[in-house]
């Protein structure tokens, strides 16, 4: 145990840090009730793998998530939300 | 005028084609030739483990803390012959558009379709929300 | 709301914003398409980061604006081009008596400058144009299903 602790350094927390922002991202998508928050989280979730590709030493892969990902899909999903409360309200 | 660009394509298409044949007939283009990096690749994927098992222990700890500089594997094909076979230095770039080209023009024309697609399924959409109001 | 030429502008802040992201939106994915084969990133990474400035448009000026800005018939034709472009630079290989995506003319310039890897930079761009193209387009597509007059975003 105190070998594990002896170890960390910052690049150790903040692999942490992203990986729970993940997990944390991908549980509110799955539980939020309303559908434009769930889309927000998704995009959270999308800004913390990006961040995640980053560590491990693959820019290429994280410019895409964060430009698809993070970005496109989100405004997608908005523009379909608002096509369907249009519809919804008339 | 049409026809016409279309048949000139088909007829550099076809030349094309015969030439590359008989280009090829003597001698075939290999992207790669892994043997001669140092790691046959062959051996390789037929049995990692007796191939990670003949080096040194000492060597393969310190291949695994300095990957870059010494690179083993699959990786060190294309790391070590990826400046002299296409003076890219962004290794990415060959593997995109030169070792897997028809990966990315699979993956661009997926988006041509897409979009075509699309675009006469809302087209067709748009009109009839238009008649609808009219009526 | 009778006078079709005013640009409709409801949040201040949201026109702000856009002025301010749009440069950089255009200007950092034209770097990244042109830089393609030196640095991180390539021609579909690139071109989606260009393509966003039709939805920064849109957010600040609304659709009237967006379709004076960009003509969509012109990026409908400019994707089936970049197309056009990635087979003919495909197929330099196969004349120079390759594979169909073989690199041909790699020995141009020096490693480490833009135009220095042959096919492949040609390639790149070509990619980068007709993403940029078509997810413009696209974004366009779906946002006049939202309809012209209700641009109150």
């Amino acid at each position: 145990m105190t070998n594990f602790f002896a170890n960390i350094d910052w690049l150790t927390i903040l692999n942490g840090f992203c990986i729970l922002g993940i997990i944390a991202g991908g549980i509110l998508t799955a539980s939020m009730k309303k559908p434009l928050s769930c889309v927000l989280a998704l995009g959270g979730c999308g800004a913390f793998v990006a961040l995640e590709f980053i560590l491990l030493h693959a820019p290429d892969v994280a410019i895409a998530e964060a430009s698809v990902g993070c970005v496109l899909s989100t405004i997608l999903f908005v523009i379909a939300l608002r096509k369907a409360t249009k519809e919804e309200e008339k | 005028m049409k026809k016409v660009a279309i048949l000139l394509a088909l007829v550099i298409f076809l030349g094309a084609g015969i030439g590359a044949v008989a280009n090829l007939k003597d001698n075939f283009a290999v992207t790669y030739n892994a043997q001669e990096v140092g790691t046959d690749a062959a051996a390789l994927a037929k049995d990692y483990e007796q191939y990670e098992s003949d080096k040194n222990p000492d060597e393969k700890a310190e291949n695994e803390r300095n990957l870059p500089e010494n690179p083993d594997g699959i990786a060190s094909i294309i790391v070590t012959t990826n400046l002299s076979e296409t003076e890219a230095i962004n290794d990415v770039a060959p593997i995109v558009f030169d070792y897997r080209g028809y990966d990315t023009m699979g993956e661009s024309f997926i988006l041509l379709t897409a979009i075509a697609g699309s675009f006469i399924i809302l087209k067709n959409m748009k009109g009839r929300e238009e008649e609808a109001e009219d009526e | 709301m009778n006078n079709g030429n005013k640009m409709k502008v409801r949040h201040v802040i949201v026109k702000c914003g856009a002025d301010m992201y749009l440069p950089f939106a255009i200007v950092f994915g034209l770097a990244v398409i042109l830089f393609g084969t030196v640095s991180p990133g390539g021609g579909f990474q690139g071109g989606v980061i260009a393509s966003s400035a039709a939805i920064l448009i849109y957010l600040g000026y609304g659709f009237k604006t967006l379709k004076q800005a960009i003509n969509p018939h012109l990026m409908h034709k400019g994707e089936a081009f970049g197309a056009i472009a990635y087979i003919a630079l495909a197929s330099i290989g196969l004349i120079a008596g390759g594979n169909f995506v073989r690199n041909a003319i790699w020995n141009n310039g020096d490693p480490g400058k833009v135009i220095s890897a042959g096919t492949i930079t040609y390639m790149s761009w070509a990619v980068g144009f007709k993403v940029l193209t078509g997810v413009a387009f696209l974004l366009m597509l779906l946002i006049s299903l939202l309809g012209d007059n209700q641009d109150e975003m």
